[in-house]
């Protein structure tokens, strides 16, 4: 497929839709940096393709507000977003490393690290969310999954989980999501496991 | 109706318009009822965050895979990985010169204490083979960079592993996967699969590969057992391994039930050469006795091999209890019990494996 060539404003609204082709296009012409930044600087192509992912989510996170202005190039804020991630991943790593002397070489975008915190702290709570939903189970998991986040109706929840009625779907997933709120502030404050 | 069910209504808009009125007005007079709302909303918004988040991770892992396949878990090496993958991104074809070389040095250094403890007349049996030398011209901004910012030289070791399970566990020598960049194992088929050390024990020089299960490996059962006693001195013992590019059986007895003054090891006469390292030794039965590790290069058909009774020692103290059961042998029955020679080895090669090391500099 051939590559698009997308203004910044462009990449930031299909990435808000979650646009495939974008995405595509995305990785193209923003990877190829964050890779090579990671693998010189002792990185997996695993580790590379993490950070840049996560760099991905930062930026998603932020550009779900209706108020996200880029105040940088595209570029720039999704490279120092990766070099602030990959940074931080470094120096949880033991042993002397050998960076490459251009990795601290000034940038870049100044906000990058206050972005990622931002997206950190929340980043936990939705950590949390999933390790609540993985201990929920089946049929919970998607029961809520299905109303919550793909938003199918009653009746259709009834049918496919094979609930004789809509009335008796609905107390299937306030039930479920009764536990799965009792899972997720539970293990908020570190009183299960 | 419960208040979280209308919450859940009026949020997913499935209120009609005078109960949304109402509703909203409620919130405004009923204090209770909205912190209520407040919490569920929060609650809700995480998950449908979540919900979101997961969608494009699973995106972005779809599409990362789509142009460039599985990534590699250890330090980039340019033979395997860079070419396949990148290749496409490039749109050129890249001019790979390989250049054969030598020797087992860097080896023994990255070895370490083999050194110490025997001097350099003692040759750990993995072979370094080639030198790779990559030439090649980028065209597509960023891609071009990479070849000339990295050194793209790396040593290249081989030598054999074997199936300790079909749980897709391989036991090999681990000074030949120490200080990997990153570790393959090649099938009979000549299938390489990318494999990670989750274990290693430095006084025996044993090392644990994984191959992901998601991969498309094909793990055969496994026919032998490991036996948890010492062999006699004198018994008539196997190996199979890759000191060349096709599996080599050799054959010889237990010559010490002390290896280089070493009660973990047996001295054994059995014709090994580089590339022999990691590879598993039999009795007549069929039964492994050990992990060929390493010869006295000064005094030929002097090999060393792990007594599987160690390794057995080492397997049952482990501590982590899910890594413990998928270490546990899954065959109790040795198969090759009464089987001619040659029977047994059709059987037990499907098990052994070649298994290739790239290491950085």
């Amino acid at each position: 497929m051939a590559a698009l060539t997308l203004s910044d404003n462009e990449y930031i609204e299909g990435l808000r839709l979650s646009d495939n082709a974008v995405i595509r296009s995305v990785y193209k012409k923003f990877y190829p940096a964050i890779m090579r930044m990671v693998l010189n600087n002792n990185g997996t192509e695993q580790e590379a393709k993490d950070v840049f992912q996560e760099s991905i989510l930062v930026l998603y996170h932020h550009v779900q507000k209706q108020n996200f202005i880029l105040s940088c190039a595209l570029q720039t804020y999704l490279y120092s977003v990766a070099k602030r991630l990959w940074l931080k991943q470094l120096s949880k790593k033991s042993g002397t490393l050998k960076l490459d002397e251009r990795f601290y070489e000034g940038d870049d975008f100044a906000e990058a690290e206050n972005e990622t915190a931002v997206y950190e702290e929340r980043e936990q709570n939705l950590d949390k969310m999933h390790e609540s939903i993985n201990q929920l189970g089946e049929p919970c998991k998607t029961l809520l999954t299905d109303f919550y986040i793909a938003r199918m109706g009653m009746d259709e929840l009834a049918e496919k989980f094979g609930y004789t009625n809509a009335d008796n779907a609905k107390n299937q997933k306030y039930k479920c999501l009764q536990r799965l709120k009792k899972i997720f502030f539970l293990d908020k404050e570190g009183k299960t496991l | 109706m419960r208040n979280i069910d209308l919450f859940d209504d009026y949020l997913h808009q499935r209120l009609n318009a005078d109960d949304r009125k109402l509703f909203e007005e409620r919130l405004l007079t009923d204090a209770d009822f909205k912190t209520q709302f407040e919490e569920q909303k929060a609650f809700v918004n995480l998950l449908q965050e979540f919900g979101k988040q997961e969608a494009l991770k699973s995106k972005l892992d779809t599409i990362y895979t789509e142009e460039f396949g599985v990534p590699n878990v250890h330090q980039l090496n340019p033979k395997n990985n860079f070419y396949n993958k990148y290749g496409r991104m490039m749109g050129v074809a890249a001019s790979v010169a390989v250049i054969a070389v030598i020797a087992t040095i860097t080896l023994l250094s990255s070895g370490g204490y083999l050194i110490k403890q025997h001097d350099a007349s003692i040759t750990n049996l993995s072979k370094e083979i080639t030198h790779m030398k990559s030439v090649q011209e980028g065209i597509i901004d960023g891609i071009k960079t990479i070849s000339q910012k990295r050194n793209l030289e790396a040593a290249n070791v081989e030598g054999t592993g074997f199936a300790l399970n079909s749980n897709g566990y391989f036991l090999t020598s681990l000074h030949m996967v120490s200080k990997a960049d990153s570790v393959f194992v090649m099938d009979e088929e000549k299938n390489s699969y990318h494999a990670t050390v989750v274990l290693s024990d430095v006084r025996l020089d044993i090392a644990i590969l994984k191959i992901e299960k998601d991969s498309a490996a094909k793990f055969s059962a496994v026919p032998y057992v490991f036996k948890n006693a010492s062999a006699d001195m004198g018994e008539k013992v196997f190996t199979l391994g890759f000191p060349a590019e096709d599996i080599v059986y050799g054959e010889g007895t237990i010559a010490s039930l002390k290896g280089s003054a070493d009660t973990a090891m047996y001295q054994i006469s059995v014709p090994i050469n580089p590339g022999n390292s990691g590879g598993p030794l039999f009795d007549e039965q069929g039964n492994v006795i050990g992990l060929i590790k390493s010869k006295n290069s000064n005094a030929e058909g002097t090999g060393f091999a792990v007594k599987s009774n160690y390794i057995m020692q080492l397997l049952s103290s482990i501590e982590n209890d899910t890594l413990k059961a998928e270490l546990q042998s899954n065959n109790r029955k040795n198969l090759l019990k009464g089987l001619g020679r040659s029977q047994q080895l059709k059987r037990i090669e499907p098990c052994v494996y070649n298994i290739k090391v790239f290491k950085g500099n």
